[in-house]
């Protein structure tokens, strides 16, 4: 499984997951593509953002199997994962 | 039929302690107003009475004319005269003993309590006896009417251990100050730019400097807020006294309350929604810019301007709600230290989430924040109090007043 997380340095939210995420990523083998809203502009217009952040992708054998849009809770991120596979 | 007799003779007796003491009711009460024709607060005073005149048997309102009817004017200084009354302008209202000189929201209350203690109470008119020369000046200056008002005033104060004497209008009003300004501040608008400020500061190697810049933008961003809110407050205390302006501000607060209302209906997603790129891009190069700035002078003049330009532009963000707290004070008549000291109350924590970040940024060296989970709450909970705000300013604004 691949995610890709688009963030921003200016969203609580985006800071608030960024913990949680990396909480997961202590028992859970996920590669992870880090995007910054602004830094990486011409990046994140691909993934064709809306107007919430954060969103994370989730990739499997490269093709687009679930994205979530806005805050979400370790729980809530942890059954995504179970849902989708690693 | 005996036994319902006897049962109703027992009810009577056992509940007699709930009727008022003082259940005399006076035939006649009557109120004077000397008005001056064309005085704006005379007219907001006469639109008052016109309301409650209605609610009250046995009353009566009688008005002079006292700057174009000269005979009024000569009767009303032997009024003033006879009364001791000092103060100079109009309108003068008089009612049993008790008189009032101008006029203002605070006073509706103080008018209809007056009216509901002279039916119950002891009740001279004393314009009458003036009129007719048989009034004779009281040994006490105080009216009756008012030092039951400094009763109620001390009634209306507990003692706390440790604090002392505690009077309930002023926790009221601490608390309205403490609940709405914590709402405001988890309004996330301004948020935003002092994330990104907090990003920009942690890139720098000296630590005095950063805090120095940090404290100085959340500094003037209180003052900014001070200063809106104290003028605001000004502006309301010298035209609020109109029923209109009253309404119009609880308007405004009805429909900030249905927009937070909507957005946390509209918005069950929690995230942070992306600023105009214009604008986004603008203050990010303005934060860059004084960051970087060699001169520590300059850096915070930097810091200062865009605290200024965020928090004006990002007031309408609130949705009313410093707009409904200095109303909140208007009513009560709160003015001068006392309003300082209420507007520094709802800053504080107004600004409390943005101290803990910054604190915390600081320390770690790490940028936190706080969940958007709250942001959502705080436009539910806004909401609903701003609605219920805007309601009793058109409806019940004596319930805000705060009188015990």
């Amino acid at each position: 499984m691949k995610v890709v997380k688009i963030n921003a340095i200016w969203c609580s939210g985006c800071l608030v997951m960024n913990k949680i995420w990396k909480n997961i990523l202590k028992s859970k083998n996920i590669e992870t593509i880090n995007l910054d809203y602004d830094m990486d502009e011409d990046e994140v217009k691909k993934y064709n953002v809306g107007d919430l952040l954060p969103v994370f992708i989730f990739y499997k054998d490269d093709k687009e199997v679930k994205r979530i849009v806005g805050e979400k809770s370790e729980e809530e991120l942890l059954k995504i994962i179970e849902e989708v596979g690693e | 039929m005996k036994k319902i007799l006897k049962y109703f003779l027992v009810f009577i007796a056992l509940f007699s302690f709930v009727l008022p003491v003082n259940a005399k009711e006076n035939d006649k009460i009557t109120l004077y107003l000397f008005y001056g024709d064309g005085c704006p607060h005379c007219a907001e005073e006469k639109l008052f009475l016109d309301e409650i005149k209605g609610s009250y048997d046995n009353f009566e309102i009688v008005m002079y004319e006292v700057w174009k009817d000269k005979d009024n004017q000569v009767f009303l200084n032997k009024v003033k005269s006879e009364l001791g009354i000092e103060r100079s302008g109009v309108p003068v209202t008089i009612i049993g003993d008790t008189y009032m000189v101008g006029w203002s929201e605070a006073l509706e209350g103080r008018v209809t309590r007056a009216i509901r203690f002279y039916k119950n109470n002891e009740y001279t008119d004393v314009v009458e006896q003036i009129k007719n020369g048989t009034y004779v000046k009281p040994v006490e200056e105080e009216s009756s009417f008012e030092k039951e008002e400094e009763k109620s005033d001390e009634d209306a104060t507990i003692d706390v251990p440790l604090i002392g004497k505690v009077n309930l209008k002023n926790v009221s009003l601490t608390t309205a100050g403490v609940v709405l300004g914590l709402i405001d501040g988890f309004n996330p608008c301004a948020m935003w730019v002092l994330l990104f400020l907090i990003s920009m500061l942690l890139g720098m190697k000296d630590k005095k400097r950063m805090w120095t810049i940090g404290l100085t933008f959340l500094g003037s961003s209180a003052l900014v807020y001070m200063l809106i809110m104290l003028s605001w407050l000004n502006i309301v205390v010298s035209i609020a006294t109109s029923i209109w302006v009253r309404n119009a501000i609880a308007v405004v607060a009805i429909i900030g309350g249905i927009i937070n209302l909507v957005n946390y209906f509209k918005h069950q997603d929690s995230g942070c929604s992306v600023v105009d790129e214009k604008k986004r891009k603008s203050v990010f190069s303005r934060i860059k810019k004084f960051t970087q700035e060699k001169s520590l002078i300059l850096a915070l003049i930097g810091a200062v301007a865009l605290a200024f330009s965020v928090n004006i532009i990002e007031l309408a963000c609130s949705a009313g709600l410093p707009l409904v707290y200095t109303q909140l004070l208007a009513i009560n008549n709160i003015t001068g230290f006392g309003a300082f000291f209420y507007v520094l109350l709802y800053i504080i924590f107004f600004l409390l989430d943005d101290l803990v970040i910054f604190f915390i940024a600081m320390k770690t060296m790490e940028v936190t924040g706080f969940s958007t989970k709250y942001n959502k709450y705080s436009h539910l909970v806004g909401g609903l109090l701003m609605v219920a705000i805007g309601l009793l300013l058109i409806f019940k604004p004596e319930w805000l007043m705060f009188q015990f």
